[in-house]
């Protein structure tokens, strides 16, 4: 496992790896930077804010960013025809944990980005609401499980096309619909797992069309829809690791 | 001389469909072992049936003198380099980075990438991206690939697929002389069977997923005996004689052209000729090539 691990770091030399997922953060965080956060108004309700805006970025940004990183991660080994002299150097099963290892850790790094991104806007715009550890925590596992999903699904689309349209497709289908799944019915959005950046949300928002202005309040950790994203990554690793362990090549 | 590769019974089968029946495959240590079929007579899909790339659908598969099980596969593939269909490597990484890679996976020392890309003649070209590659290039790389680690077995499928004489006449070369630097045996399929012919000592026929033929090239065409060609002056006579005798022939020129006939047989004739004043100034026996052969085993004509 160690090696194969050492051969997809050599893989990714010169693939951009880094820039990609560094620029997948920046991203999400340069758009949530344009919510009023130095608004006086909105620094007693400040991180709510920004977990909030993050969750809704995240819904558009992260389901195409996920189905890049994954589609990439597979498309060098359709495009160099790698499987079938990789599958005869070592097992299927050390390749594909490989894979999945250092999916992983480019996966993590959006979200790593977003805490500190958090963090960063508190100090800078001087938020007056108190820093809540447990939600930043809640947040932060909540969105790497999400985007760990998405990974995995895309990736074992890929997997099972070989031809990365369909995976890219569902990328782009996803991050559409993502959004608007937030506006939509819960018992809807609950069906739709790239819509559990919403669902897992531990912040509510109330609008207030007359005076224009969003209040922010606390809302119980949805424990279950972890767990939901959490079993979902499980299944879709065992599906993935299933066809890599029966396709030929 | 043992068997460095074995199937016994091997099949493959899609759907109703046999890609591969009942195949015993016998591969002599040191030797260029040629694997020769039509397009679709399930050459690759018996090569990667030996690298566990495919599982068989019934059969064994006994490589180095073992018997292939998913336990001891990848011990036994270490000691085998492969290059099926088309050369495998990343276009963004460099030769050099490429043979990186896989001598990692393969647990190889790195100093081995200097020996095989010397085998190869790539040494120049070794910092260059894969994608600048040319497709000879690519193939020699793949080649290059299979042979880190000092394999005792090459396994290549259509090595030369796509390459310019040149390259083709490279390829061959390289191959060729393999079981005799390397001390490697080699299998080597294609169905480009004049290539064949000046490279391997033994050969395999398979039509439509079966064998139809297993030995020496030498023996192959031993058993294959053309025409026999008698250059006469007088060809008319000759003609009259064998009309005569019942004998059949057909004139070419000046020659007559007989089938295929038992030395004992050709001395006699060409004695009674001599006699009859036909003036028997030529005496040739065509050899078939290796494509005649082939062309008449897969049309389920027997080998004379």
């Amino acid at each position: 496992m160690a090696v194969c691990l050492w051969a997809e770091l050599k893989k990714a030399h010169r693939r951009h790896d880094l820039p990609v997922v560094l620029g997948i953060g920046v991203l999400a965080l340069c758009w949530a930077n344009t919510m009023k956060l130095s608004d006086p108004a909105s620094l007693a309700y400040g991180y709510s804010m920004v977990l909030y805006g993050l969750s809704i970025v995240n819904a558009v940004v992260m389901p195409l960013s996920m189905a890049v990183l994954g589609s990439r991660l597979w498309d060098v080994e359709v495009r160099g025809s790698a499987c079938k002299l990789l599958y005869t150097l070592q097992s299927r099963g050390s390749l594909f944990g490989a894979k999945v290892a250092l999916g992983f850790a480019e996966v993590l790094v959006a979200p790593l980005m977003e805490l500190a991104g958090t963090l960063a806007f508190g100090r800078i715009y001087r938020f007056t609401e108190p820093l809540s550890p447990a939600a930043l925590g809640w947040f932060f596992f909540c969105t790497l499980a999400v985007n760990a999903l998405l990974f995995f699904f895309e990736l074992m689309l890929s997997l099972f096309f070989e031809n990365q349209v369909p995976a890219l497709g569902c990328g782009v289908l996803f991050s559409m619909t993502g959004l608007f799944a937030m506006f939509m019915p819960p018992a809807f959005t609950r069906l739709l797992p790239w819509a559990y950046y919403a669902v897992t949300l531990s912040v509510g928002m109330v609008y207030d069309e007359s005076t224009r202005i969003s209040t922010f309040y606390p809302i119980p950790y949805p424990v279950w829809a972890l767990a939901v994203v959490v079993a979902l990554c499980g299944l879709v690793l065992m599906a993935g690791w299933r066809l890599v362990r029966r396709k030929e090549v | 001389m043992q068997n460095v590769i074995e199937t016994q019974g091997l099949c493959k089968t899609y759907g109703n469909h046999f890609a591969v029946q009942q195949l015993d495959l016998a591969v002599p240590e040191g030797c260029v072992y040629g694997f020769i079929g039509p397009n679709g007579a399930g050459k690759s899909t018996t090569m990667k049936m030996l690298l566990g790339l495919i599982a068989p659908s019934a059969g064994k598969v006994l490589l180095l003198g073992k018997e292939m099980n998913p336990r001891n596969r990848l011990a036994l593939l270490r000691q085998t380099g492969s290059l099926i269909e088309s050369p495998s490597g990343y276009g963004h990484l460099t030769g050099q980075e490429n043979l990186e890679i896989v001598a990692g996976l393969k647990g190889v020392d790195h100093r081995e990438i200097d020996r095989v890309l010397e085998v190869v003649h790539l040494t120049d070209a070794r910092h260059r991206k894969l994608r600048q590659y040319s497709l000879g290039m690519r193939q020699r790389l793949g080649i290059a690939q299979a042979l880190l680690g000092s394999p005792k077995l090459l396994i290549l499928d259509e090595p030369t697929n796509g390459l310019d004489p040149a390259g083709i006449q490279e390829m061959r070369s390289l191959i060729g002389e393999m079981p005799a630097r390397c001390g490697t045996t080699v299998l080597i399929s294609s169905h480009l069977l004049g290539e064949m012919e000046q490279l391997v000592q033994q050969v395999g026929i398979l039509n439509q997923g079966k064998l139809l033929f297993q030995g020496p090239l030498a023996q192959l065409q031993q058993h294959s005996r053309g025409d026999v060609l008698l250059r006469l002056l007088y060809p008319q006579r000759g003609l009259q004689w064998m009309a005569d005798n019942g004998i059949r022939c057909r004139r070419e020129n000046d020659t007559l052209v007989l089938p295929p006939m038992e030395e004992d047989a050709l001395a006699q004739l060409v004695q009674a000729l001599a006699a009859r004043g036909a003036g028997v100034v030529g005496v040739a026996t065509r050899t078939r090539s290796l494509e005649e052969i082939f062309l008449r085993l897969t049309e389920g004509k027997e080998v004379a």
